[in-house]
């Protein structure tokens, strides 16, 4: 396998990560769906050129509930052997981002299969984790669910913009209703781990970091039948992290 | 008489999916009476937590005992966050049009630097 030019830790920030999947997927031409945009990822994180061709990481399930649980225990017990320092205190954490990237691809893609893959990142001291899925996209979830579809338009990127300010596209008057899933993810991500936070779907891009956060509405060439999330956060759990929090 | 359900017998250590849940919910009898027995369930989704509210709230009559700490707290924090108002996190953000890949690649690495 080739590699290119060694990275820095600043060259492992969600954002330049980003564009050089962007670019490796528009170079390579590849079908842009996901399994394709994990092993692309794979790649970044791991300094290797995009057209090298070997067997990847990516962890390919099926959405039934033994797979699912088996998927999310497999990716746990990789990233414990990953990295090298004690991530006990973020076991709760990495197992609820897991949990909750899966079963929202089970709730809402309409998809068969899942695909997820967690790496460390030694440059960065980092974990990354990525969970993908080629279903109806976040735009069709609303839609399937009849849900703000004032508001929706035709877009992805207005989808996204639902999705990051807590829209739902549950009905639910009695039960869970109250906009969960990305948006207090973004917030466990962002706010309480200190971390990254990215979601590509169909063909928009939502991305947030640092009291940074955008929408970005792709050019048509990138349209992703499916929805992808992506995260990093430091391997080490910042001092004043109550994870509590950000569960209620 | 009511009939026990040793929960890691039947699902292991966790429980990881709304459905789970949901499928214990419809196979068990509106009439007869349930404890769900959660010894040794370490961990629990907040989806998972949220179903199993469902079902302590929902016309079947089932109590969970033996709740192990972890999930005792996924417990109350899914049960809290009923009574919340609705969060809506932000105002809609500008949508950022990108034609072509250089574009966003522009934007992204704009957003990094800044």
């Amino acid at each position: 396998m080739s590699e290119t030019r060694a990275k820095t830790a600043s060259d492992y920030s969600l954002g330049n990560i980003l564009s050089d999947l962007l670019s490796c997927i528009s170079d390579e031409q590849q079908p842009v769906n996901g399994s394709n945009f994990l092993q692309a990822l794979y790649f970044i994180y791991n300094n290797l050129s995009c057209s090298e061709e070997m067997p990847l990481p990516v962890y390919k399930f099926m959405l039934d509930d033994d797979a699912t649980s088996d998927a999310i225990r497999h990716l746990k017990a990789r990233l414990q052997s990953l990295v090298p320092n004690d991530i006990t205190a973020l076991i709760s954490p990495i197992t609820y981002l897991l949990d909750e990237f899966i079963c929202n691809i089970q709730q809402h893609a309409q998809a068969d299969d899942g695909y997820a893959f967690v790496d460390y990142n030694s440059a960065s001291d980092s974990i990354e984790i990525a969970v993908a899925d080629e279903g109806i996209t976040i735009y069709g979830s609303y839609v399937a669910a009849q849900k703000h579809l004032e508001q929706l338009g035709d877009s992805d990127a207005q989808a996204l913009n639902l999705a990051q300010n807590g829209y739902s596209v549950k009905n639910l008057p009695e039960t869970e209703n109250r906009g969960y899933g990305i948006s207090s993810n973004m917030r466990m991500v962002v706010e309480g781990l200190k971390g990254e936070f990215a979601v590509f779907s169909g063909n928009a891009l939502l991305i947030q970091f640092e009291g940074k956060k955008e929408v970005l509405s792709l050019p048509k060439e990138i349209d992703f039948k499916g929805t992808m999330v992506i995260v990093r956060f430091p391997a080490h759990v910042p001092a004043e992290f109550d994870f509590y929090k950000y569960i209620s | 008489m009511k009939q026990v359900i040793n929960m890691m017998e039947k699902y292991g250590k966790e429980l990881h999916t709304r459905q789970m849940v949901e499928r214990l919910s419809a196979s068990m009898n509106v009439e007869d009476e349930y404890l769900l027995d959660m010894r040794g369930i370490e961990q629990i989704s907040r989806s998972a937590a949220d179903e199993l509210y469902n079902l302590t709230h929902g016309p079947r009559r089932v109590e969970i005992i033996n709740i192990e700490p972890f999930v005792e707290k996924m417990l109350s924090a899914v049960t809290l966050g009923r009574f919340l108002p609705r969060r809506r996190s932000s105002t809609d953000l500008p949508i950022i049009e990108c034609q072509t890949i250089g574009q966003v690649t522009q934007q992204l690495t704009a957003l990094v630097a800044e």
